[in-house]
């Protein structure tokens, strides 16, 4: 579970662990400018796998519906931080 | 059109006495034990203790970290052992036409340790908590559909699930579909993964498990006066089934050939076998006539022979009855001795055992044999692997839900 006061470098670093866990994509080839579907070939079920693993791992409730709006890692990094400090 | 054959070129074995063939192989003829204490959860509670537990199984060998993180165990055995037996028929899936090659494999249980896992964590935290993996890792047919996936296999993709009948049943089915022109291989046998919390208290419940917690690889001892029930094991067994001519062309290695299959039901009960047998008879009739063979051409049956007394009876009652005065000089064996019983993997395990029996011309034992029972008096190789020349081998597998399969291998003749 990450505090409040974790920066978005730390949440971007975590984020980049669990897409390269689940895509098989060596962390280093993931940045935040990379897009989910077009750079990392995320198919439609793989953003279902990626939601819960953020879940797990940040402890937030992303809902699905809200996520189909993100594009880029780096969006990603802003919803949690978003959601974090709820 | 000439009649379709149907060999086997390639066998992968992962059993509690042995990973690969040499291993496996050598333990079966040296008669020795997988059966050990529970080491992968707390048995505390539990009445029952002992397991045919594979404690050096590597998954990592055969498959990337990322996809077996996504697999359940019996996934992975099954897994393994394709790989293992397909790299043992030197199958060449590059230049293979992919679309005749598919997978028809036996479980009963499918992915019953992450379901437990999975059912504890929606007990605990709530049902939005579930994975998302789950039914792609908990269906019995994940096993088939991640190696349809891993090696590209585009014909059937089938998983057979008739409790400890299913690698038998899968067996014989693939037999059929090769036979009938649909496809020309399949990876078939079968794969079991139970040693889980709930499964072994479910098995306990019905009072079918030996109780020889002090002395596991002594527990498990088919035909024996003493018997007091089958230990629960884990594992795969897989042959490549491949038509002669198929195999024939690309100058394979084969086995042995499969020439019979037989399915019966006796319609009866869930649990208990027909106390007369003549479904288990019917079955391996059925097979010797699919074979066009006469009964007394048989000279090594791989029995079903679990431990438990009513089948062990049964079955001895059955092939009385099918091979008359000859049965009693049949050596029969149970694998199930040293391996336990891995429910749908039995059946796949033991064809791999019938098909080096008819390779090496050497019988396992029965091991633990040490009582003898009047119900059961035949033949049973007890405790010592016998040298004999083994041309037509006949396996037996019967399961819960009243439901039996039997098939014949024999020695490869032009």
């Amino acid at each position: 579970m990450i505090k409040k006061e974790d920066d978005k470098k730390n949440i971007l670093v975590q984020i980049i662990q669990v897409l390269s866990e689940q895509l098989g994509a060596g962390a280093s080839n993931i940045n935040g400018s990379s897009l989910l579907v077009d750079d990392l070939g995320m198919d439609s079920f793989g953003a279902v796998e990626l939601v819960f693993a953020l879940n797990s791992k940040f402890g937030i409730e992303i809902s699905q519906d809200d996520f189909r709006e993100v594009k880029t890692v780096s969006s990603i990094v802003d919803y949690i931080a978003l959601k974090i400090k709820d | 059109m000439n009649k379709r054959r149907v060999v086997i070129t390639g066998v992968g074995v992962i059993a509690p006495n042995g990973i690969g063939k040499e291993a496996f192989w050598r333990s079966n003829i040296e008669g020795r034990s997988g059966i050990s204490c529970i080491k992968s959860f707390d048995t505390t509670n539990y009445e029952i203790k002992i397991a045919g537990e594979i404690h050096d199984f590597d998954p990592l060998k055969y498959v990337d970290t990322i996809k077996a993180k996504k697999m359940d165990r019996f996934t992975l055995l099954g897994l393994a052992a394709t790989s293992m037996a397909l790299s043992d028929s030197k199958i060449n899936l590059i230049k293979e036409d992919k679309s005749k090659i598919g997978i028809c494999l036996g479980s009963g249980l499918g992915g019953s340790l992450f379901h437990e896992e999975q059912i504890s964590v929606i007990i605990e935290k709530g049902p939005n908590k579930a994975n998302p993996l789950c039914v792609p890792r908990i269906s019995p047919n994940a096993v088939s559909g991640n190696i349809s996936i891993e090696f590209g296999l585009m014909g059937p993709n089938l998983t057979i699930s008739t409790a400890c009948a299913s690698g038998t049943h899968a067996i014989g089915q693939s037999f059929d579909m090769i036979k009938s022109g649909k496809v020309d291989i399949l990876v078939t046998g079968g794969v079991e993964a139970p040693i889980t919390k709930f499964t072994f208290a479910a098995y306990s419940a019905m009072h079918v498990l030996s109780k020889r917690n002090d002395m596991p690889e002594k527990a498990s001892r088919p035909f024996d006066k003493e018997r007091d029930g089958f230990v629960l094991s884990e594992g795969s067994g897989i042959v490549i089934l491949e038509e002669l001519n198929h195999a024939l062309k690309r100058n394979a290695h084969i086995y042995a050939e499969v020439v019979g299959y037989g399915s019966a039901s006796g319609a009866y009960h869930m649990v208990m076998p027909l106390p007369t047998g003549d479904d288990a008879a019917k079955s391996m009739k059925l097979a010797l006539d699919d074979a066009e063979i006469s009964s007394d051409q048989i000279n090594y049956i791989n029995a079903h022979g679990t431990s438990t007394q009513a089948n062990d009876k049964t079955e001895t009652k059955a092939i009385k009855s099918v091979f008359g005065d000859y049965a009693k000089k049949i050596p029969i064996s149970s694998t199930k001795s040293m391996v336990g019983h891995s429910i749908g993997a039995a059946g796949g395990i033991e064809a791999v055992v019938c098909a080096l029996t008819i390779e090496n011309n050497i019988i396992p034992p029965t091991i633990n044999l040490e009582n003898s029972d009047p119900d059961c008096d035949l033949d049973y190789v007890p405790n010592c692997a016998r040298k004999v020349n083994v041309n037509c081998v006949l396996s037996n597998s019967f399961g819960f839900g009243s439901t039996n399969a039997s098939i014949i291998i024999k020695r490869y003749e032009k």
